[in-house]
């Protein structure tokens, strides 16, 4: 039977090195870094959660919806009630005196 | 950390964290990814790293086993941590003294085999690996035993002349 420190010696035999490859791996990481933001402003990407992908998109279904279905603005025209409207004929023989005080008409 | 100092903790410990992982998983190409892993760690976020708690290798080691531990999961590998994962024994009637020792690690529990592991290659003491593992140093005690008492049985050919030590 092998003694703790023969088996030691035995296991020591399994000796290992970093292959080279690891070096470039490493360091090529590390200067991609280096780059920063430009970089990552043009290649970069994120992780976003899908939770907020879908918030997010309701949120822009529900904005396009309700612009698409909101009624147009009323005309400025639209706003003169029918007492306002006086025939052509009529207005053209109105008096200029007969506008009301405080008014620019 | 500068530049410099990245480079001094590669040169410093990438034989450690390589070996490490190689020798747990047993895989050259998954040993080069958690060591890169873990060196990329270490250049994304180098404040993880706290000098006062210890120095780096067992640092490094700890991100090594996580990622280790992490594949295994993913792999649904880990289900058998203490019991013999590969009961049978390996055959050690040739090959390079090296490859069969290796293959007599491999053939460990993966708890026994970290244990053994940073018992032997990287100097721990039991109460380093139970702080390590965050186990009963007692714990780490019996799996080192139990890891010993294998691969004596195992490597006995080794000893004996037999075989591969003939190399």
């Amino acid at each position: 039977m092998m003694t703790d420190d023969q088996l030691s010696a035995l296991l020591r035999k399994w000796n290992i090195q970093a292959p080279d490859s690891l070096e470039g791996r490493v360091f090529s990481q590390q200067s991609a870094r280096r780059l920063g933001w430009w970089r990552f402003l043009l290649r970069g990407y994120i992780r976003v959660p899908v939770p907020l992908v879908c918030c997010v998109s309701l949120l822009m279904i529900g904005t396009v919806w309700r612009l698409s279905t909101r009624p147009p603005a009323p005309c400025a025209m639209a706003s003169v009630t029918a007492v306002q409207q006086v025939p052509a004929a009529e207005a053209a023989l109105k008096p200029a005196d007969t506008c009301p005080a405080n008014t620019r008409c | 950390m500068t530049e410099q100092d990245f480079r001094r903790a590669f040169q410093d410990h990438k034989d450690a964290v390589y070996g490490f992982a190689l020798r747990m998983t047993g895989s050259k190409e998954i040993a080069e990814d958690v060591a890169q892993d873990c060196f990329v760690e270490l250049l994304r976020r180098p404040d993880r790293y706290d000098a006062t708690r210890g120095s780096l290798r067992p640092f490094l080691l700890g991100v090594a086993r996580n990622l280790v531990f992490r594949r295994w999961r993913e792999q649904k590998r880990l289900d058998p941590l203490e019991t013999d994962m590969r009961s049978e024994t390996p055959d050690l009637t040739a090959g390079p003294v090296a490859a069969l020792i290796g293959m007599a690690v491999q053939s460990l529990p993966p708890l026994q085999r970290e244990a053994l592991l940073l018992f032997e290659y990287e100097g721990f003491t039991l109460e380093e690996i139970a702080k390590f593992v965050n186990a009963d140093v007692g714990t780490v005690k019996s799996r080192l035993h139990r890891a010993r008492e294998r691969l004596r049985h195992v490597l006995a050919p080794l000893k004996n002349g037999s075989g591969g030590m003939e190399q």
